[in-house]
């Protein structure tokens, strides 16, 4: 039977560092990885217990293609990064069952290490730094315990891999600052979209309702110039939606947004005619997104440019932010825009007041019927447009409920909204407003985003979450151009002044979560903004926020500069390890007799003769009698008054004395 | 040299020549109040220390010679029945003595050998309920045949531990070679040679060698060796306190032998590997490599260790 000299004690530290490195990936990869891996620790186990034997090459090879037929069952498309992490672990697992001796117990430790790093691929949140942080401290003990003896304490070990850790810490940073950065290793392509949140691009009944229970983040807003606008100003737009087919609405897809090109995002879309009112400094907010795997982002109006480092943006035709492609990770852009505006006053295109008046051919005769009656009320009035928005929003201020639980209709829903149950969402009422304000005769259509946020005080931002999405109305009125109407606010204002648990009858606030109080609210914002700050630092320290540092620490990116200051701080931190390690500091020598033999046995390195460790004062003084016979009665009487102070007793008179004889010096 | 322990020294090495060495460590070993095994091949002259020891020291000496059939009881002793009094009657074994000799103590099977080895623990005998205090000094040699010999049980780690010092003593230069082919038997002088000092005596030094001084900065460089073990990867097994105290104690009764009242790093490198290396042992698969014995690790912790802080 193989017998492996691997310690009980070590054995459990690496099968701990084992799983300390991937029990992150377990929430992300298959669920029978893990059961794969307590099989081998198990295995492993009872080898060590001597109830089973190391196993034979064709077990070996049987585990693997088990391991194998699971990965390929488990993933369809076999190439993606979780596939490729799940054959590491099943290959780092099977290590195991083949751990005779300290070699591979190092294999194990050196592996871990690499195992960590791949928890950067699904995560990459300040918490999953942290859990790293301490999963090397881990790493580094078991390291350790691989080369000590059993029966040496957990918390000695422990202090020894802090120490190393805490040693290794600025060798971290100085290489995160300097090295070049190659792209975002998590910027791979992932097939997992298991627990995204977000609202789709159809607005279809019910599909709020589930977002607003949510209260996972869809993206941080930092205002880096201008004033953070005012919760009723905060409409966050995502889509706009102008088709309707009676229960959905929609993008009006098809060939039309072929033709319409979307636009560079460095200057307005030529096809908005926006007339920006310079009221001001330009408005200018940094947003962080969350990966929502769509390519809409979000802007108020008005955007006259926007950029970033991460995503490629350009403005759609609406007004609108859009990405070249999904967006899968946290990314960060900036936008710049005025708050005041008039979006395409002058004249709307024929193609697009035919869209934004085009309504099914049938279904919700009651609605048609009362917009028909409001058109020719007001047909002889001044301004008709106005008079009949007022007229509806009137109508659901006065009759209408706003609710997360409304009934659920199949036909004729917004009749059926409008004249039966008068009981909704915002989705019921920004859908209800516009068909009846394209039944009028009014152009108008449905924009879907967010509405809100929550301001952020310990870092001053703005915190928008998935229950915070919204939708609005827009109409078209000559002169005017584009409006923002929110039918929502007429009914309940207090949710977009206040947000949303405020607007809620007590009952449904539950709901959302959201009203936590005093100390676990501070601690939710404080969370937030160290998860926001290192996203902003941290993980967006790309390379163009490297040559900024460099420009601004060193004066300039030039490859010498950083070479430069690559080298020495490399010295530096090289030289504080020698002197903390390497510095006879007087400080650390606990008696003074010490200090003045380190000094005498300096004298003696100059003429060549260096103590070795294991030495003792008389050995030392014979050995260098022998070469030079002329200092022997010195060196013994050293040697000896050294012995009779350090250990027989510390007399003050025969220190000072011995203190006197260490200054001796040779001729 | 302590003039008293010099002249038993000299004495002893009249007998067993060109052993001085080895004759001091055994004298050590008994003055801190250790037992001693030896391990060497027949006729090295293992028993001829003892028994020079034993009367030098003028204690009395028995010899048990260990064999595969030895019981405990030939050891400890047996209760008999006396018909007179009609009851059991203890006859004390070989045990109760000063200086035991045990002979090949691996040839013997594990149940006598811990029979003796409890006995060098404690002290005392318990038989039949009946605890029975051993005389004192109270002083075991245990000779034995290195382990590759046909028919021995090798004593297990635990039990190792119990002897303070193991030793061996390695054939004899050619001189003195010579000089023993030349000379009497040694079997007559030994009956010829005279105690130097006697079992009070014996008492009195193993009593001054607890009073000798072992200072805070000799305390730190046992320490170091200590944690030395611990910590090495070339160390399967660090030491244990009961090493550690082992060897402060043979340090102190070397340090006594050279009529020093304190301990110095000197005394400890003198008796460290004849304490420590029955104690550690390196990783199996070196020793295979040609590596790590322990007198190789012995001599590594020695070479290692700081003696003086830095």
């Amino acid at each position: 039977m193989a017998v492996s000299n691997l310690t009980r004690q070590q054995l459990m530290w690496l099968f701990v560092a084992q799983g300390t490195a991937m029990v992150p990936v377990y929430f992300i990869l298959p669920w029978w990885l893990g059961i794969y891996w307590l099989a081998a620790v198990f295995w492993r186990i009872q080898i060590y217990r001597r109830a089973l034997n190391f196993p034979g090459i064709g077990l070996k090879v049987a585990a693997i293609i088990a391991g194998l037929a699971g990965l390929a069952l488990s993933f369809p498309a076999l190439f993606s990064v979780e596939s490729f992490v799940s054959f590491f672990i099943i290959s780092f697992t099977l290590k195991l069952i083949e751990l005779y001796d300290r070699k591979d117990g190092l294999l194990i430790v050196n592996v871990s290490f690499v195992g960590i790093s791949a928890c950067f691929l699904f995560f990459q949140t300040i918490f999953i730094a942290l859990y790293g942080l301490i999963a090397l401290i881990i790493l580094l003990q078991a390291w350790i315990a691989l080369y000590q003896s059993k029966g040496v304490s957990f918390s000695r070990r422990l202090r020894k891999a802090s120490l190393i850790f805490i040693q290794a810490l600025p060798v971290m940073l100085l290489l995160f600052v300097a090295m070049p950065r190659l792209g975002q290793l998590w910027h791979m392509p992932s097939q997992n979209q298991t627990g995204v949140t977000g609202f789709s691009d159809r607005m279809s009944p019910g599909g709020f309702s589930n977002l607003v229970e949510s209260n996972s983040v869809a993206f941080r807003v930092t205002f880096e110039s201008g004033p953070v606008p005012a919760p009723s100003q905060r409409y966050w737009r995502a889509l706009v939606l102008d088709e309707f087919d009676g229960t959905s609405w929609y993008r009006a897809g098809s060939w039309r947004s072929w033709v319409t090109q979307r636009a560079s995002a460095t200057q307005p879309h030529p096809s908005w005619n926006m007339d920006y009112v310079d009221a001001g400094p330009v408005q200018q907010y940094s947003i962080l997104l969350e990966p929502h795997r769509q390519r809409w982002l979000f802007n108020l109006m008005a955007p006259t440019r926007a950029r970033s480092s991460g995503i490629r943006l350009q403005f759609t035709e609406f007004g609108t932010l859009s990405a070249m492609t999904k967006v899968g990770s946290r990314s960060q852009y900036t936008v710049y825009g005025y708050p005041e505006y008039k979006y395409s006053p002058a004249e709307l295109d024929g193609f697009e007041r035919r869209a934004s008046l085009a309504l099914p051919p049938r279904g919700n005769m009651r609605a048609r019927q009362y917009a028909t009656e409001l058109q020719q009320k007001y047909s002889e009035h001044a301004e008709p447009v106005e008079q009949i928005m007022r007229e509806v929003l009137k109508h659901f201020n006065e009759q209408f409920t706003y609710t997360l639980q409304p009934s659920a209709f199949t036909e004729n829903i917004v009749d059926a909204f409008l004249f039966d149950t008068q009981r909704g969402f915002c989705e019921h009422f920004s859908s209800s407003f516009v068909f009846l304000m394209r039944a009028a005769g009014i152009p108008a259509r449905v924009v879907v985003g967010y509405q809100g946020g929550d301001f952020n005080p310990v870092e001053n931002y703005l915190i928008v979450r998935q229950r915070d999405a919204h939708a609005w109305a827009e109409i078209w009125m000559e002169g005017e151009g584009w409006l923002r109407v929110d039918p929502t606010a007429a009914v309940a204002p207090s949710r977009i002044e206040r947000g949303l648990n405020q607007a809620l009858p007590s009952a449904e606030a539950a709901l959302v979560g959201g009203g936590e109080i005093g100390v676990l609210n501070w601690l939710q914002l404080r969370l937030d903004a160290w998860s926001y700050n290192w996203h902003r630092w941290v993980l967006s320290y790309d390379e163009s926020a490297q040559n900024k540092f460099f420009e601004h620490v060193l004066g300039g990116n030039d490859v010498w500069r950083i070479a430069l200051f690559f080298v020495m701080s490399s010295a530096l931190l090289l030289c504080v390890y020698f002197i903390y390690a390497f510095w006879p500091s007087a400080k650390r020598r606990r008696y003074e007799q010490s200090r003045a033999y380190a000094r005498h046995l300096k004298m003696l390195a100059r003429f060549g003769f260096v103590k070795h460790a294991g030495e003792t004062p008389l050995q030392f003084a014979s050995r260098v009698a022998v070469t030079r016979p002329d200092w022997r009665k010195q060196l013994e009487r050293i040697a000896q008054t050294y012995n009779q102070i350090a250990y027989q007793h510390p007399n003050e008179s025969l220190r000072a004395h011995f203190i006197a004889l260490c200054n001796w010096r040779p001729e | 040299m302590n003039p008293l322990l010099s002249d038993i020294v000299d004495s002893v090495g009249t007998v067993l020549l060109g052993k001085e060495q080895q004759v001091k460590l055994s004298l050590a070993c008994l003055l801190a109040e250790g037992h001693l095994l030896i391990e060497d091949l027949p006729g090295m002259g293992k028993t001829t220390l003892a028994q020079c020891l034993a009367k030098v020291l003028g204690l009395q000496y028995e010899r048990v010679q260990f064999t595969s059939d030895l019981l405990p009881g030939d050891i400890l002793g047996v209760s008999v029945f006396d018909q007179q009094n009609a009851s059991f009657q203890f006859h004390p074994g070989p045990i109760f003595t000063q200086v035991l000799l045990a002979d090949e103590i691996n040839r013997s099977t594990p149940k006598t050998q811990s029979a003796l080895l409890e006995a060098m623990e404690e002290r005392q005998v318990t038989f039949e309920g009946q605890t029975r205090a051993l005389p004192k000094p109270f002083f075991v040699i245990a000779t034995q045949n290195p382990l590759s010999q046909a028919g021995t049980y090798p004593l297990p780690e635990s039990q190792l531990d119990r002897f303070l010092m193991c030793i061996s003593l390695g054939y004899p230069s050619a001189a003195s070679e010579r000089q023993l082919l030349a000379g009497e038997d040694p079997r007559n002088q030994l009956n010829s040679l005279e105690n130097v000092i006697d079992a009070a005596k014996v008492m009195e030094l193993q009593q001054q060698v607890t009073s000798i001084q072992a200072s805070e900065q000799l305390l730190d460089y046992v320490q170091r060796l200590v944690e030395f073990t611990r910590e090495h990867e070339r160390f399967a097994n660090g030491l244990s306190p009961r090493g550690a105290m082992a060897l402060l104690r043979a340090a102190r009764a070397w340090a006594l032998l050279h009529n020093r009242a304190y301990v110095l790093p000197d005394d400890i490198q003198a008796v460290l590997p004849s304490v420590v290396e029955h104690r550690v042992h390196g990783y199996s698969s070196a020793r295979i490599h040609g590596g790590d014995d322990a007198e190789s690790l012995s001599h590594f912790l020695l070479k290692s260790v700081e003696v003086i802080e830095r």
